[in-house]
């Protein structure tokens, strides 16, 4: 996996985007920003080139489902790969996930094992697609 | 796990369980507002999302649920009854105990089954179960039923395929769809995230104390240099001059940086509250008033048990029985409105029940039965030091283990840890219509204003906060009256206390100065040698065996380098008050 992808992390709770960076660290990530919540992370998304976005579903504000459709609905960044960071993995939360557009989603709590595949296949459906 | 990560996860959590703490109260009261609805539901999400990670199943267990139940309240699928406001309260309480485990390293048991089944009912009140997990085949079925055979969103066109088998609980726009029409919410978000706020950063309190540890030891060296100018320049004296304006603003701007406000300790009484009322079957209602005041961290994190017991005992003591209030013509709810404001350096906390009052005469018979005073004394006892008594040490039984704190505490223990924290406590009660009790506590511990004063050949210092009039002595106007000292003034008299003679144990009038006090609402003199001056001091407390000495409250080291112990009024009048008694 290339590992020089410029990764978004987003979640309200400084704790969570801190083990969510830590877990991309272990798998070799090195360029990792942080947004605490889906406006800043629009505005951060909207001003600098990210290639990925790990986003967390429950903010406060703008919340992670708001976050990617406002993705899906800007033409420059309608492409970027989105992971959802959920709860739990109910089935009808997942499905409107999907339908908004989401590449991925990931129950917590997760290992860097489990982030590694949920990413590995991600980017194969996204080099199937392209 | 990394323990810094479990030490900021705790912070965060506690944050969020206090702010909980204060909805839970406003959501009885409106218990379909979304918007505490949601801050409820994000509170446990939130503290479930990091307990997962650091691997505290038990409170992901317990949090899950509660998020699962207010999820479904707040889509609206269903209405959240007493019973289920009950739940979430000791869901919420239960979680704060957990995380309180988890900060001492103790090992965390699962919660209650009873909470959990009570979340469950709560969730499912017709008993069925909740909707079923997505796993990853379907996730992939999914994304090609959307955008065709490894298509992927953003990439791919969708499919024009509607999802049949479940039915989304909101109409979730496709894709195309949300790329042409939802621009609004875009440039509405994109707007909100341009005016960055001064983001707060957070500070280990460890690191706070440490400096205002320094900023004490910076007022002592700089209270050395003031104590001896005649050793110094001009030059000098006007650098000594600076230092002393710096340093005051130095330990100014450190202390307001501690300072915390009492809305974080008010937030769990009605809590607390709530529980006890309905454990002892009564109906109290909790107004709070005065939030916004601020206090030295450490200083209410050590008030968080003392105001646990006071309104125990309120609720305990003070506020009858429903069926009791009707019959004395009271309102059916009782009232405890706890307040705080600032008066000058010191916060003042009321905490105001409109219950029974304090009967005098029942307090002077449980005193004489439990041999805190005598039958004469009782017998000539006035009404207000009458009341007082219940702050008297061995006035309440400890044989009850109050389940609030696990452990059983009197009004005795309240009262000498508000007075170890350099506060004190008084009390106005009118039988029949209710108490007050008022704590007065200095913002800070950590520097104290101090009035310096000699008796016989050593230094002492009294809280400035407790001096409210110096004057001369003239010994030949002092009266005995039994054993005690007194000094007749035009209406009433001035109790005394020599202090020379208190400490030699032989109680012997001397001339000198008074330093007259207020002690339970009472004005006494204490009459000391002769009083040095005014002096910023950092207090020290007394090495644990001198701790339980009374008439003092620690030590500090003065300008000059000499030890002073500081002395508290309080408990110096009382000892000699109490000693006399049972002699």
């Amino acid at each position: 996996m290339n590992t020089n992808l410029k990764i978004l992390v987003v979640d309200d709770f400084s704790t969570m985007r801190r083990i969510i960076r830590n877990l991309l660290q272990d798998l070799g990530f090195s360029h990792i920003s942080e947004a605490d919540d889906g406006s800043t992370a629009l505005t951060a998304l909207q001003s600098e080139h990210f290639d990925f976005v790990i986003t967390d579903w429950n903010m406060p504000g703008t919340t992670g489902i708001d976050l990617l459709k406002a993705i899906r609905a800007d033409e420059k960044l309608k492409r970027l790969p989105v992971l959802m960071v959920t709860a739990e993995g109910k089935k009808d939360q997942i499905v409107e996930a999907a339908q908004a557009g989401v590449n991925g989603y990931v129950i917590k709590p997760f290992t860097a094992q489990t982030l590694r595949e949920k990413l590995e296949k991600i980017f194969e459906r996204l080099e199937q697609a392209a | 796990m990394d323990p810094e990560l479990i030490a900021d996860f705790l912070n965060e959590a506690q944050d969020l369980v206090d702010a909980a703490n204060g909805d839970i109260t406003a959501l009885e009261a409106h218990p379909e507002d979304k918007e505490l609805l949601n801050r409820m539901f994000r509170a446990f999400h939130t503290v479930k999302g990091g307990a997962g990670f650091i691997g505290i199943h038990a409170i992901v267990d317990l949090c899950h649920k509660a998020e699962d139940l207010l999820s479904e309240v707040r889509c609206g699928n269903l209405a959240l009854d007493d019973a289920g406001i009950d739940a979430v309260a000791r869901a919420l309480m239960q979680t704060e105990q957990m995380l309180g485990q988890l900060a001492q390293g103790a090992d965390i048991e699962p919660a209650p089954e009873e909470i959990l089944q009570a979340l469950h009912a709560a969730r499912y009140p017709d008993g069925e179960s909740g909707s079923e997990d997505i796993n990853e085949d379907d996730f992939e079925a999914l994304l090609d039923q959307l955008y065709g055979e490894g298509g992927a969103p953003g990439v791919s066109p969708a499919a024009p395929v509607a999802v049949e088998e479940t039915p989304a609980p909101a109409p979730a726009p496709q894709v195309s769809d949300a790329a042409k029409t939802d621009k609004n919410p875009t440039e509405a978000t994109a707007k909100k995230g341009a005016t960055p706020a001064e983001a707060p950063v957070r500070v280990d309190a460890k690191r706070l104390d440490q400096l205002m540890d320094l900023v004490g030891e910076l007022v002592l060296v700089r209270n050395r240099l003031k104590a001896q100018p005649e050793g110094l320049d001009e030059v000098a004296r006007r650098a000594v001059a600076e230092l002393d304006h710096v340093t005051g603003a130095l330990q100014r701007s450190v202390m307001a940086v501690r300072m915390q406000p009492v809305g974080r300790l008010f937030s769990r009484i009605p809590r607390q509250v709530r529980e006890l009322a309905r454990s002892l079957g009564k109906k109290v209602e909790v107004v709070l008033e005065g939030e916004s005041a601020e206090l030295d961290k450490h200083m209410l994190d050590a008030l968080s048990d003392p105001l646990v017991h006071l309104v125990r005992n309120s609720l305990d003591h003070g506020i009858e029985k429903a069926a009791e209030r009707q019959a004395a013509g009271k309102p059916e709810s009782g009232t405890l409105t706890v307040s705080a404001r600032q008066a000058g350096d010191h916060i003042e906390i009321d905490l105001i029940d409109d219950g029974k009052g304090i009967d005098p005469e029942v307090v002077k018979k449980v005193a004489v039965a439990r041999g805190v005073i005598t039958a004469d004394a009782a017998a000539a006892m006035d009404t207000e030091t009458a009341q007082g008594l219940i702050f008297a040490a061995g006035f309440s039984t400890r044989e009850a283990v109050s389940d609030v704190s696990g452990r059983g505490v009197g009004m005795d223990v309240v009262n000498s840890r508000i007075v170890e924290l350099g506060g004190s406590v008084s009390l106005q009660s009118e039988v029949g219509q209710g108490t007050r009790i008022r704590l007065r506590l200095p913002l800070t511990l950590a520097v104290l204003p101090s009035l310096m004063v000699r008796v016989a050949d050593r230094v002492f210092a009294l809280p400035l906060a407790e001096v409210r009039e110096l004057s001369s002595l003239n010994v030949e106007q002092v009266e005995q009256v039994g054993h005690r000292w007194q000094l007749p003034l035009e209406k009433n008299v001035l109790p005394l206390r020599f202090m020379r003679g208190w400490m030699a144990g032989d109680e012997s009038t001397h001339p000198g100065l008074i330093v007259q006090t207020f002690v339970e609402q009472q004005p006494w003199g204490l009459v000391v040698d002769s009083v040095i001056g005014r002096e910023d001091i950092v207090v020290r407390p007394l090495a644990k065996h001198l701790r339980h000495i009374p008439g003092y409250s620690g030590a500090t080291v003065t300008g000059r380098g000499e030890v002073a112990l500081v002395l508290d009024p309080q408990s110096l009048i009382r000892a000699g008050a109490y000693r006399r008694v049972a002699a």
